[in-house]
């Protein structure tokens, strides 16, 4: 077999084990244990921390395929901040795919119970202008924000009415997988005696380290850190199923790490010796 | 039971084309890619007319002034289709230059300079053992990745030692972040399932 064959035939078999991994804990529930992190715990006494039926902005900038890990948590503290009479309110300022994904996961995946829109919460959806719009928001919200994603005007959503700038808020919640918003994020809304929490998958952890906990006070990463937060809130939910399938794929992966450095080292010395 | 939601079917087949890369180029990956170009470019254009209408027309025809000069700043950068008056596009260019340097200039000083100083200025008394630990690390590797980027000198010399710890260090944070972004590759691909096995076809 040639050596082009073989890599076809290699990465077959590594596609349809890696599928396995995944689809494995979601028929089988693996049941994982999943130790609470500090940061997680950190997260729920902020939380726990904000007045009641304050108001929460959310910054809601995730691509397509990072709904889930960042949309977990979200979820998660959204649903402890619900047990809080708090009201929410997010927008996006990247780039306009955001806006229909972030309505998706804001104002489907959340059980919004009593809570009434307008009222309650609110999706503005994206806001253009990148780093300007963020600093807007921050000091002159009316300003930037004329209606929500549905086009009603502001002037009849109440909630919107009460938020003139990041003085009105309780906290900030900063949901996103781009690398460059840390950073962005930090110059516009490190604000004094401002809480707030990000929300990101684990890939951005080194960039949101270097402002933590200064510009931002809580960080929760992933799906692992929503199913911790479930154990917290004591309603264990989809993140723990998304952990098993986190955990049993992430073995995989290290098998073929393991795998693909070491056999090819074996069969070298096996060549060796003959 | 199978989905009876036609937006879902068009999401479900749209991702089945663009996984089928996976097997090799053809013509539904191609088809799903252009139509993801297009609707892309049509919502981004959609957004972005609906943003000048509201923030700019809206408020000028309520007789508020303050975006006269952006609209015009604005329009400026549209003259780049014509090449005898693209010229003019260099003053709009210019404001936004400008304007952006401005909101994130003077914060960055303080929040991507100052703070982080202060944040490696970490205590060895009176905290655990463990923490006096990892905050000698943290010093360790902050001062030791900095020598890595002092290119003026190059390694050698007095500092050649620390740029190559600095250099290990470096290589710890590209791999943790690698790692992390495997968890991102295995979260888009769950949902992908659950898009394709749950939603669309109701098996699991």
């Amino acid at each position: 077999m040639s050596d082009d064959a073989s890599f076809t035939k290699i990465k077959y078999v590594t596609i349809l084990l890696f599928l396995g991994a995944i689809l494995l804990p979601k028929v089988v529930p693996l049941g994982l244990p999943v130790a609470i992190s500090d940061k997680t715990r950190e997260t729920f006494t902020y939380m726990e921390s904000i007045e009641e039926g304050s108001i929460i902005l959310i910054n809601w900038d995730v691509c397509p395929g990072g709904e889930l890990p960042i949309g977990y948590p979200l979820v998660d503290l959204i649903t402890h901040g619900m047990e809080k009479n708090l009201k929410f309110v997010a927008f996006g300022t990247v780039q306009p795919a955001t806006g229909p994904l972030g309505q998706e996961v804001f104002m489907k995946w959340v059980d919004w119970g009593d809570y009434k829109y307008g009222e309650d919460y609110v999706y503005i959806g994206f806001l253009p202008g990148l780093e300007t719009a963020m600093a807007a928001v921050a000091t002159d919200f009316k300003g930037i924000v004329k209606e929500d994603i549905f086009g009603s005007s502001i002037d009849k959503l109440p909630l919107l009415q009460q938020i003139d700038d990041y003085k009105d808020l309780g906290a900030v919640i900063l949901a996103t997988d781009w690398s460059h918003m840390p950073a962005a994020y930090s110059r516009q809304w490190d604000k004094e005696g401002l809480l707030t929490i990000a929300i990101a998958h684990s890939g951005l952890l080194p960039d949101l380290l270097p402002y933590y906990p200064t510009a931002i006070n809580a960080i929760m990463l992933g799906t692992s850190s929503a199913a911790e937060y479930e154990y917290l809130l004591g309603k264990p939910g989809k993140a723990i199923v998304a952990t098993d399938v986190l955990s049993s794929a992430q073995i995989m992966i290290i098998i073929f790490g393991i795998g693909s450095n070491i056999l090819p080292l074996l069969s070298q010395s096996k060549k060796g010796e003959n | 039971m199978v989905s009876m939601d036609p937006g879902i079917w068009v999401t479900a087949l749209l991702s089945l084309f663009i996984i089928s890369f996976v097997y090799r180029d053809n013509i539904f990956f191609r088809f799903a890619l252009y139509t993801s170009v297009g609707a892309g470019m049509g919502h981004f254009a959609a957004v972005s007319i609906n943003t000048i209408n509201q923030l700019g027309l809206q408020t000028l025809l309520k007789g508020d002034l303050r975006f006269v000069l952006g609209l015009v700043f604005g329009l400026s950068l549209l003259s780049r289709i014509s090449y005898k008056y693209s010229w003019l596009s260099k003053y709009g260019n210019a404001v936004l230059f400008g304007i952006s340097a401005g909101v994130m200039g003077g914060k960055a000083v303080k929040t991507m300079i100052i703070d982080q100083i202060i944040l490696t200025i970490l205590p060895l008394n009176g905290v655990p053992l463990l923490t006096m630990v990892s905050n000698i690390i943290s010093v360790v590797a902050a001062v030791t990745s900095l020598s890595y980027f002092l290119f003026t000198i190059g390694n050698k010399g007095s500092l050649k030692t620390s740029q190559n710890i600095g250099r290990l260090f470096l290589i710890f944070a590209v791999g943790a972040s690698l790692a992390g972004r495997w968890s991102w590759a295995i979260n888009a691909t769950h949902s992908l399932i659950d898009l394709i096995f749950k939603t669309w076809l109701g098996i699991l």
